[in-house]
């Protein structure tokens, strides 16, 4: 298998002196394509954080990241923008569609961004949308659509282009339950087709759609499993 | 309401003012600036009218009153409209703590109140820093501007303020930050507690009625501009000329947020920057309404003023007699022709003569319009070859000319191909010819009057047109325009041969002072102007800005590079700016096209000829307004642009 993401001995302090705060200490985590690895742990224990590193919207103060073989490290703020736009894909628990673009164009956008002509990125963001099963929602503005469906929008945002490595901080946090279920359920599909992603979450539901789980608590890696959570606090799990 | 409520609603306005101090300081210069620029401007026209016997503020003192206070008026109604804005988002920001207040028993007055006591103690606060910000301005620009306008240097006059003047700007400033603050106060005591607490505030809509009132004012602006046809020359015209531009202004400020509205419908083929940028103003109306109307509102005066000038240059040279250029020289006898073509060398020259009645009379010739005071202008008739045609500037026109066809110099003066002559020459009764004409426009015109038709001497003839002829003239063309030395060496032939009477085009030091001085204050209107649509642009980007933190935060995470972000802001910029651009390009030659086009379309229905308005644009002026400004307002948002990293606020986890 491929690795798709290399942290190693990664650490992030915020502040200095008596307000500093180490957010990730000495983390490493290595991502094959089609895994799907969540990442959970209590509030503060740093899942947020490692996911900024990993996604090259932040820098961790000491150890190295690479995505797809490239070392984070040796880019600057064009070279991290880049990778943002080809290979991460990005899902935030509050959506962070743009309001002033309709669901295709909010899509389209990373395409637009990367100099992709206009009418071939509003095809892939099409096909992309399809594939969240959205396709015919796709003239509508944001406000327009339902929690679930703005979520959909933004995972689909997150895979267009074929990037390799997927990213997801808490993406069913603003959903009810049936919504949660089936945003997961686009997220093991996906990775089925070969994307590697990490999920942070708190939900142990949820945890069970993932290939393997680590534990974060004070910003240190304390546990992973490659089984998922118990049974008992899943509901309609991978099947 | 009682004192100890308002003294806590007081401190909760004050407390979220400090907690957002660059949104507050935004505020507080919106008000400033124009206080600023209403205190600096009665200064210096309080400190300057203490001279008031100088040339220049004879000359053109009333209209820097007028233009003064139209621009503070204006720049009020700006900051008003920019104010308002922040004041609409500054609430939009607090609407969790009013629906907090409002779920711990305040009522309806009472949050509004909020609203307006933050939005008051701004105003006051920018208006009291505008006072000493202004007299600074006052006291650095005095005596540059006494030096500029001819003062004597022993004759600057010293500064003078009235505190009355000050406490008169300070109140302006205040009651427009109140002013701004209504709308706001009104929209927060009417929410309701769940929509503020979820932080929700319905969006505001154009509403029907100011649609319908905006496109009637436009209509009523135009109308009036129409109107002048009818009243021109009478004692109304003024006043039916200045109800024109409030009529039009309003009434594109009022169909502002409808035509934001429907430029963000549009905008589904632009580049994925341009289109982000169109469709977050589309959905901003208040602000981006605002700002376009602030833009709007600075930029309409230059441009008024401009296409005025340009519109009182171009009836000269339709309607004025027709006059020497620079390159003509006329001359009354074969001596004195001989003399001047010596002179300069490369001159050509023609002969012509003019009818003549059985008494000696030059036959008149009027026609072949009625001018707006009912008179018809008497034009000479010149009867001549093609010599005089080429000597006057009237190529063109050789192939009509050789056809039979009369030469008309100016404007607008041929309808239709043919023009008709009413001749008077007496004893023969007065008779009307319609006869095929061509027109003819050439350069400037200084000096002495020449005749504004030509026509060959087989035409004269065919006209019938007496036989009797005055003794001939020479107009001498020279192969550029005299230069200063030949025009002392022309005065020079004129004072050694007192009888080779000749005639050229002197350049009128008067006429050229007041076109200078009309420039210089069409100029420093528009420098002014345009600071306002900057300020205006820059207040709107600004708070543009202060809400587009998350999706600019979004774009950094899709992998915007900062020049895209940049990019974005810049087209915002140029979007505002040319928006309020051309709404003032349409308000300054808007009545003026209608007047033109009114009096075309009307000129064959009237029973009375009368002389068509032409249309005068003003390229430059309005390259600047449409354009330039723009440019400026892009390059500066894009180069002090500052946009977010791509890292949200850090939360737990």
């Amino acid at each position: 298998m491929t690795a798709v993401l290399e942290i190693n001995q990664v650490a992030r302090t915020f502040g200095s002196g008596h307000t500093q705060v180490r957010a990730l200490d000495g983390v490493s985590l290595t991502v094959q394509a089609g895994e799907l690895v969540a990442v959970m742990g209590p509030s503060g224990a740093g899942k947020s954080t490692l996911l900024h590193l990993a996604g090259g919207l932040d820098r961790p103060t000491s150890g190295t990241i690479r995505v797809t073989g490239t070392e984070l490290g040796g880019l600057g703020r064009a070279g991290l923008a880049a990778l943002r736009r080809r290979r991460v894909g990005y899902v935030f628990q509050e959506l962070n569609l743009i309001a002033a673009l309709t669901a295709v164009e909010n899509v389209a956008l990373p395409r637009e961004l990367d100099g992709v002509r206009g009418r071939t990125a509003r095809a892939e963001a099409l096909a992309a949308l399809e594939a969240v099963g959205l396709a015919e929602l796709a003239d509508t503005f944001p406000d327009q659509l339902s929690g679930g469906e703005q979520q959909r929008v933004a995972i689909a945002r997150a895979l267009v282009g074929q990037r390799p490595l997927l990213l997801a901080d808490e993406p069913t946090g603003a959903l009810d339950t049936l919504a949660g279920e089936a945003i997961l359920g686009l997220l093991r599909a996906r990775c089925d087709a070969g994307v590697a992603a990490v999920l942070v979450t708190h939900e142990p539901r949820y945890a069970g759609y993932a290939d393997r789980v680590v534990f974060l608590t004070d910003g240190r890696m304390v546990d992973q499993t490659h089984q998922p959570p118990p049974a008992a606090t899943l509901s309609g799990g991978r099947s | 309401m009682a004192a100890t409520t308002l003294a806590a609603l007081a401190r909760l306005a004050g407390r979220d003012a400090l907690r957002h101090r660059r949104h507050s300081l935004l505020l507080l210069v919106m008000i400033a600036l124009p206080v600023a620029g209403l205190v600096a401007g009665t200064a210096l026209l309080d400190s300057l009218w203490q001279r008031p016997e100088s040339d220049w503020i004879q000359r053109w003192g009333s209209l820097l009153v007028v233009a003064f206070w139209t621009l503070a008026a204006i720049s009020l109604v700006a900051a008003v409209l920019m104010a308002s804005a922040a004041v609409t988002i500054a609430t939009r920001r607090q609407l969790r703590a009013l629906g907090l207040l409002a779920a711990a028993g305040a009522g309806g007055r009472q949050l509004g109140a909020v609203v307006i006591l933050q939005a008051a103690a701004l105003g006051l606060g920018g208006a009291l820093a505008g006072i000493p910000a202004g007299l600074l301005v006052t006291w650095a620009l005095l005596p540059r501007l006494a030096q500029a306008m001819n003062f004597p240097s022993s004759e600057v006059p010293s500064l003078l303020v009235a505190p009355g003047r000050l406490l008169l700007a300070a109140g302006l400033g205040l009651l427009a930050t109140v002013a701004a603050a209504l709308v706001p106060a009104i929209r927060a005591a009417r929410l309701p507690v769940t929509a503020a607490l979820a932080a929700q505030q319905p969006p505001a809509r154009q509403s029907r009625r100011l649609t319908i009132l905006g496109i009637t004012l436009v209509l009523v602006g135009l109308g009036l501009a129409g109107l002048q046809v009818w009243v021109a020359g009478s004692r109304w015209q003024p006043w039916v000329a200045v109800a024109t531009v409030p009529a039009v202004l309003v009434g594109f400020a009022a169909l502002s947020r409808a035509l934001v509205a429907l430029v963000g419908r549009t905008a589904r083929r632009l580049p994925a920057t341009g289109r982000l940028a169109v469709r977050d103003l589309a959905r901003h109306p208040t602000r981006s309404a605002a700002a376009v109307a602030a833009v709007t509102a600075g930029l309409a005066v230059p441009m008024l003023l401009g296409t005025m000038a340009a519109q009182q240059v171009a009836t000269e040279r339709a309607y004025g007699p027709r006059q020497l250029r620079a390159d003509q020289v006329l001359a009354y006898s074969p001596a004195a022709v001989a003399e001047v073509t010596e002179l300069v060398p490369g001159a050509r020259q023609a002969s012509f003569t003019t009818a003549q009645d059985a008494q000696g009379n030059e036959v008149t010739v009027h026609g072949p319009v009625i001018d707006q005071y009912g008179i018809t202008p008497s034009r000479g008739l010149a009867i001549g070859d093609q010599e005089l045609l080429v000597a006057m500037g009237g190529e063109p026109a050789e192939a009509a000319f050789a056809g039979g066809a009369v030469v008309v110099f100016g404007t607008n003066l041929v309808p239709d191909g043919q023009v008709t002559l009413a001749i008077t020459d007496i004893p023969r009764p007065a008779r009307r010819i319609t006869v095929p004409a061509v027109e003819v426009t050439t350069g400037a015109y200084l000096g002495e009057t020449l005749p504004s038709f030509v026509i060959s001497r087989q035409t004269a003839q065919r006209l019938w047109l007496p036989g009797l002829t005055t003794p001939p003239r020479y107009l001498i063309r020279t192969p550029r325009p005299l230069s200063g030395i030949q025009r002392d060496q022309l005065h020079a032939l004129q004072t050694r041969l007192p009888g080779a009477s000749i005639t050229w085009a002197e350049p009128d030091p008067d006429l050229q002072a007041a076109a200078q001085g009309f420039r210089s204050i069409t100029l420093a209107l528009l420098a002014v102007a345009g600071m306002l649509a900057l300020g205006s642009v820059a207040a709107a980007c600004a708070l543009a800005l202060s809400e587009a933190g998350p999706d600019l935060t979004t774009l950094g995470q899709l992998g915007a590079t900062p020049a895209m972000t940049r990019r974005l802001m810049a087209a915002q910029a140029w979007l505002l700016a040319t928006g309020g651009g051309l709404l003032a390009a349409a308000i300054g030659l808007g009545p003026f096209t209608v007047q033109a086009l009114a009096s075309g379309q009307l000129r064959p229905r009237l029973p009375i000829p009368f002389l068509p308005t032409p249309l005068a644009v003003p390229w430059t002026l309005l390259a600047a307004v449409t354009v330039g400004i723009p440019a400026l307002a892009a390059a500066a948002a894009g180069l002090l642009d500052r946009s977010p990293t791509p890292l949200p606020p850090r939360r737990g986890g």
